[in-house]
Order: structure tokens, then sequence, then C-alpha cells
């Protein structure tokens, strides 16, 4: 993809936001760039309440782990898919992605406090079961590396 | 195929009133139209946003006239390819047709023969050129056999009432709707959708939760109707009985999110059930808060729009205040074009209904109703200490 990594300019307040972009493999997600755009994010789903629950999020959080913007997604990880089945009664099916890969890209607000981003996902073959953190990237203009399968990317460390 | 079999020609807005930086963007690519087949595309791209945007609750009324369309800005970018139409391989029953699109536009995607897909790698990196603020993109594909697909880029072909896929697929993609139907191939070909997982879904419109109390959509459920609405009888199959209720009234219906039983959405129809229906209440409810912030308060004559900014200072992605407010401006706008008999009996309904809740039901809502005011009072009074400071320049403040 054709995407800068433009964070150590990415200047942050208001009306600003950064575009992160992953790639996965299964529920393996590595961050592959993150672009700053002058644009605004849709509001904040609830930021509590929301544990062992299934499906996929999102999160910003700040230097004391604390979230502050959330967003849930259907499905941008893609063990399997919607297709029209012709049928008006039922209009739709579904099909298995025998090993599932691709990209998908979220927004979160270019937050002052942001220190790191969360994603979380139900298991690739266990669509209905809780979710669990798959990766975690910090915004800080080091960077670290996380524990969870996928890795940042670290700009400016040697 | 590929980027060689055309040209991205340019991006128009066709649709939208505000910046891209201010606004929800859509971006609408094409793929398998020739050069020559440009002003199709043009009409194609407009009968799309027509009907999107008369659909609820887009054609809704926002905010003084406003309506939650005018929060989107609707780019078509114009993508000519060498030939017309998509790839229809012979395996799935096709022609066999291999069309040169820049897109690579192809039915038969994992065997199915109406998955039609694009290239998304090329669609988000054409659209990130011409709308680096996109929110959500769309390919539209010409050719006139019935398909589409959803996923980060959703895609639909120009056969009649294939639109309605590409609508259903931004409730995925961009409001992050679930899909309530209760099966999952099919049904009669599920074997292994009897019963959903006992996790709740983190999608708004889905549950595994039927009581009344405590079901996540409970604010829109009336006192009168039955908890749950329906009750698959057979977790074996689909349900096919007839909705025991009157069309959209919101319950908890058993059979949603690909399982027979143990899971229940908010109708009994929805667009994320089945095409050709309204979304349900629960799903335009999620459309319209995520489209709230976008939707411009240019139209109160005397005001810019920075002037809600300027006043409230407040930060749109977290500060429930000003949501408040701009509800009850809206509520007492209402209002105030409105007869005295129909006020009235507003007010009795509601009256009815608060009598018909128990104590416990009555006891959450008036906790709602102080919490609510609460903040109000603090919003008036935030409001009133800047009008004091005379930050509020506009003439109209």
């Amino acid at each position: 993809m054709a995407y800068a990594d433009s964070r150590a300019e990415t200047p942050r307040g208001p009306g600003r936001a950064l575009r992160l972009i992953f790639s996965y493999k299964g529920n393996r997600a590595r961050l592959e760039s993150q672009q700053a755009v002058e644009m605004m994010v849709p509001p904040s789903h609830p930021t509590h309440d929301y544990g062992k629950q299934s499906g996929f999020w999102f999160e910003l959080r700040d230097a004391k782990d604390r979230v502050l913007y959330r967003r849930a997604m259907h499905d941008p990880i893609q063990t399997e898919m919607e297709a029209p089945s012709g049928d008006p009664k039922r209009p739709f099916t579904r099909v298995p992605v025998q090993d599932p890969q691709g990209t998908f890209a979220i927004l979160v607000p270019a937050l002052e406090a942001a220190h790191s981003v969360l994603v979380c996902a139900s298991p690739s073959d266990a669509r209905a079961t809780a979710a669990k953190e798959i990766v975690r990237v910090s915004l800080t203009p080091d960077g670290d590396k996380d524990d969870t399968g996928g890795r940042t990317r670290k700009k400016g460390k040697k | 195929m590929g980027t060689s079999d055309g040209t991205v020609i340019g991006t128009t807005k066709i649709a939208g009133s505000g910046p891209a930086a201010a606004r929800w963007n859509l971006v609408l690519l094409s793929d398998g139209y020739r050069a020559s087949e440009m002003a199709q595309y043009a009409t194609d791209a407009d009968n799309f946003v027509a009907h999107l945007f008369t659909t609820p609750p887009f054609s809704d009324n926002a905010f003084f006239g406003a309506r939650y369309s005018d929060a989107i800005n609707v780019w078509r970018v114009d993508v000519s390819s060498t030939d017309s139409g998509a790839d229809d391989p012979v395996t799935c029953g096709g022609t066999g047709a291999s069309p040169a699109t820049y897109f690579d536009a192809s039915f038969c995607n994992r065997g199915i023969k109406r998955l039609l897909l694009v290239n998304n790698t090329t669609a988000t990196n054409v659209a990130n050129a011409q709308v680096p603020q996109w929110h959500m993109i769309m390919a539209m594909v010409n050719t006139p056999i019935y398909g589409g697909g959803g996923g980060a880029v959703a895609t639909f072909s120009m056969a009649p009432g294939a639109n309605e896929i590409g609508v259903h697929e931004m409730g995925h993609t961009a409001f992050g709707l679930a899909d309530e139907y209760e099966y999952w191939a099919g049904c009669g070909v599920d074997t292994n959708r009897n019963n959903h997982p006992a996790v709740e879904p983190v999608e708004p419109n889905v549950t595994i939760d039927s009581n009344r109390a405590t079901i996540k959509w409970g604010s829109l459920i009336d006192a009168a109707t039955p908890m749950p609405t329906t009750s698959n009888p057979n977790c074996a199959n689909c349900d096919s009985q007839p909705s025991p209720v009157p069309a959209a009234t919101v319950g908890a219906f058993e059979g949603a999110h690909y399982y027979h039983c143990d899971a229940f959405r908010p109708e009994y129809d929805c667009k994320m059930r089945a095409l050709n229906h309204d979304f349900c209440a629960v799903c335009r409810g999620v459309i319209r808060s995520t489209l709230w912030p976008f939707v411009p308060k240019r139209r109160i004559p005397e005001w810019d729009e920075g002037i809600w900014d300027r006043i409230f200072e407040f930060d749109w992605v977290s500060d429930p205040v000003p949501w408040d407010v701009f509800r009850l401006l809206e509520v007492l706008r209402r209002s105030r074009g409105r007869s005295q008999p129909a006020l009235r009996d507003e007010l009795s309904e509601l009256l009815t209904r608060i009598d018909q809740m128990d104590v416990g039901q009555l006891r959450t809502t008036l906790l709602r109703v102080k919490a609510s005011m609460a903040r109000l009072d603090a919003a008036s009074k935030m409001i009133e200490a800047k009008i004091a400071e005379g930050l509020s320049a506009g003439p109209g403040a």
C-alpha cells in the first residue's frame, strides 16, 4: 500500500485523525502504515462494560492505559464472506475463507493524550467467542514492540 | 489485468455541502465502464445516491432542517476501464467473459456465483489518493448480472435491486451493524447453527439477552411488547412464523447473527436481515448517532458553522452534553409547529406508558431523566458563561 508513515510529523488536535492500516493473516495482525489526515472521526462507542464480548473493536489508550476512544467494527478480518444468494426471502449466504489474509484500516482521533492503539478480535476459528487483544501498537515516536503476535513499526529507533 | 487497463480520470463531489474535513465522506469508484460509458456511470451514481438518501434514517430530519444525508459528502471517482463488465467464470455457470477492467471486478469468488469483488488494495489506493478523508469506499460495477460483496470495499452491480446490497454492506462497514438473519449458508442447509454460543456480540443490533430490564435496546421496547417477542419452536431450523406484533415493533425476535436460537434481533424485519426493508429502529439509531457530528450546523441563518465549536469548545468525540442540548433544541423546534391536540395526545401516550411501568423501570427512567437534567443544567451554565465572556460573537447569539 502506498501510505507514508507520518507519525513523527503528525500534529495532533481537534479535526485530525490517524488512519492505521494493518495487514492480517488469520488472527495475527501487524501495522503496515499510518497516515495523518485532516478529518473528523465518528463518535466513540462506550468505553466501558464490554468485556467478554465477541466481535472486533479497537481502542485508543492514554499513557495510563485508559480508554480514550473505542469503535466496534463488523468483521474486518474476513474469515468468512457474505454473498448475495439471489433469493429475495433469504438474500444472503455465507462462505468460509481458507487461509484468511488481507488488510484493514481503522481511524482514530489524533488526540494529544493518545499513547497506543489496541485491536481486539474473536478467534478466527470461533467467531462467536470472546474477543481478545490481537495487536497493540504504540503511537509514541520511539514505538514499542508488542507481544501479541503483531508488531509495531518502530521509527527513530536504532 | 488491473491498473494498466484503465485510467483514473478525476473526482467530482456529487452530494454534500461541506469540506471533506468536516463531513462523512463516501467514495464511489467505477469499474467496468469504458471511457465512452462515463456518462452512464454518472447516472448510475446519481441513482444510487438518490436511493441511499431516501432510505431512513438518511432521509430523516437531524437539526434545524438539515437531514442526516446532509452529513455526507459523496465523491464520484471516475475510473475508466478498457472493457465493459466484470469477469464471469464458467465454473459458476457464467459466460466466461473476462473483460480488462481497472479494479479487476469478478463474480464467482469463493465459488459463489453472485459474490462480486474488486481488488481492495487498488480501490483503497485510489480512494486514498483522490479523497484522503474517506470513511467508506464502494465500487460500482458495470454489469447487469445481480451481485455484490462486502468487506473494506463494498461492491455491487448495476442489476435491478443490487443497490440494496450496497446499502446493506454500508450498514456493516460504515456503521458496524451485524447481520440479523438466522442462518449461515442457508435455511435447511446449516446443521451447526442451532444455538448461539453464550457470548454477547459487540454489535449493537444483535444480542443473546432477551431480558426486558437488561437488553441493550431496552429503552426502545414498549412495556406492552412481550419478551422475547418470538421464540423459535425448532432450533434445528429457521423460524418461519409470521410476526405476532405489528410491523416496526421493537422487541426481541429469536433468530439472528447466523443462529436459529439463543440470539435475538430488535425487529421482525430489517435491512440487516433482508433487503428491501427499512433499517430497524436500533440500526437507524446507530446510523444517526454515527453521522450526527457531521451534520452541518450552517442552516441557522445568522450563525456561521464554527460558532458551535467556539461556544461550546466541546469534544465531539466524547462529550455527551452538546448532544443533549441539540436534541432539546430539536424537540422545541418540532413542538412549535404542532397543534395543541397533537402535543396533548403525545403527552397522554407518554403518561400512559409511564403508568404501565413497574417500580423498578420507573426508578431507572427517573434516574435517566435526572442525569439528563443534570447534564442540561451544566450545559446551560456553560452556555451562559460563554455568552458572558463574549465568545458568542455571532449576531444570533
